[in-house]
């Protein structure tokens, strides 16, 4: 599980602001490490596939880095209003904004970290990690999950698939998030053995 | 939702993601999220964030194969993967050992099935009989009634040094029955 920035005492998102305007690139970088997540949770809600979510936050992300280099976010301390009017925008207007990102990429594009982790080395002991997790869930929990959240179904098409009520699963689909976060918050259960 | 309302819920998180949460409360909730995020809090989406993207992986591996079978294992080595195999027979313990350049791992517990319906669970015990853990939704390959546990490399090489039984149940109604046991010594060197 990719570690959460700024667990220690965070710095106030209007340095950094300031900072990044100021051509601080780990600055910018810190600002869209803290955003991504909310980011991919707003497309998330309204994209299908997980390229279409991956390349709402890249556009969302370049038009971040774009403002801030141009110094255009007037009040930093209101930035996640501006972000999440990026977001809100961008959505309004989606298919036109597909020729502006192709501009952005080649502008900004190699100065955004990857959206995804890469599967080699030392980054496996997360995934071991979750399928040790994932291992003690009944099926259907494991179904609920991996519908939802791998797969990318909505919340009628997991019900469906598993042949439970709405209801039914998405309480399921709570408890076993819930117990995911638990088990993902210890080690390994080997390591204990 | 103002934006000093507490962190959002694991739960609410998933009602908004998902589409349970109407547009009218997910509005706010988004304000929220983003508020957080802008202060640095941002556990609750980079967990499930975390949890698709490393499942994926999984999916893309070992969830690939699911369920397990001597076949669907021989697919995952013609698809490219470094695959080990470890064999375990009930009444001889067995060593966890896998090399440096195994990416997945198998343990074939060299049993007949056939004639359980399942489904199978397998629980991992310590020798003082204290549980480790429980795997569920295990099934076994029709063709030679073997059972086999397959995961990535990386979560295998965690259990080398466990000294572990092994033993298998098939759950039916809730009433669970013992199959057979196999017990993992810790590995030699």
């Amino acid at each position: 599980m990719a570690p959460s920035a700024d667990v220690v005492a965070p710095t106030p998102v209007a340095a950094l602001v300031q900072r990044a305007t100021a051509g601080d690139r780990a600055a910018e970088s810190a600002i869209c490490a803290r955003f991504q997540g909310a980011i991919r949770a707003f497309a998330r809600r309204r994209e299908p596939t997980q390229d279409a979510v991956n390349e709402f936050t890249q556009e969302v992300l370049l038009r971040l880095i774009e403002a801030l280099r141009a110094g255009a976010v007037r009040e930093p301390e209101a930035l996640a209003g501006y972000v999440l009017g990026i977001c809100r925008t961008l959505v309004a207007g989606a298919a036109r904004q597909r020729q502006r990102r192709e501009e952005l990429l080649a502008l900004y594009g190699a100065d955004l970290k990857p959206l995804e982790l890469p599967i080699e080395g030392p980054s496996l002991y997360p995934v071991a990690k979750l399928e040790d997790c994932v291992s003690q869930l009944t099926p259907r929990a494991k179904g609920v999950v991996m519908l939802g959240y791998v797969l990318m179904k909505s919340h009628a098409e997991i019900a469906d698939e598993l042949g439970l009520t709405p209801a039914s699963a998405r309480v399921l689909r709570h408890r076993t998030l819930l117990a995911l976060r638990d088990c993902m918050a210890g080690a390994i259960s080997w390591e204990s053995a | 939702m103002s934006e000093r309302d507490v962190p959002p819920s694991l739960e609410a998180l998933d009602d908004y993601l998902l589409g349970v949460m109407p547009d009218e409360q997910a509005a706010p909730f988004e304000d929220a999220l983003f508020a957080q995020a802008a202060r640095g809090e941002h556990a609750l989406v980079d967990f499930v964030e975390g949890v698709g993207v490393l499942g994926r992986v999984i999916m893309q591996r070992v969830g690939s194969v699911m369920p397990p079978t001597a076949e669907s294992i021989a697919e995952l080595r013609r698809r490219g993967f470094k695959v080990e195999v470890a064999e375990a027979r009930p009444g001889t313990p067995y060593q966890a050992r896998w090399s440096e350049e195994a990416e997945i791992v198998a343990t074939h517990f060299v049993i007949d099935m056939r004639g359980h319906a399942g489904p199978f669970e397998v629980d991992i015990e310590r020798p003082d009989g204290t549980l480790l853990k429980t795997i569920q939704g295990g099934s076994y390959d029709p063709n030679d009634g073997s059972f086999y546990a397959v995961c990535e490399a990386a979560l295998a090489r965690t259990s080398r040094g466990a000294h572990v039984f092994w033993k298998l149940y098939e759950t039916v109604d809730g009433e669970r029955t013992f199959v057979a046991s196999v017990e993992q010594v810790p590995a030699q060197g």
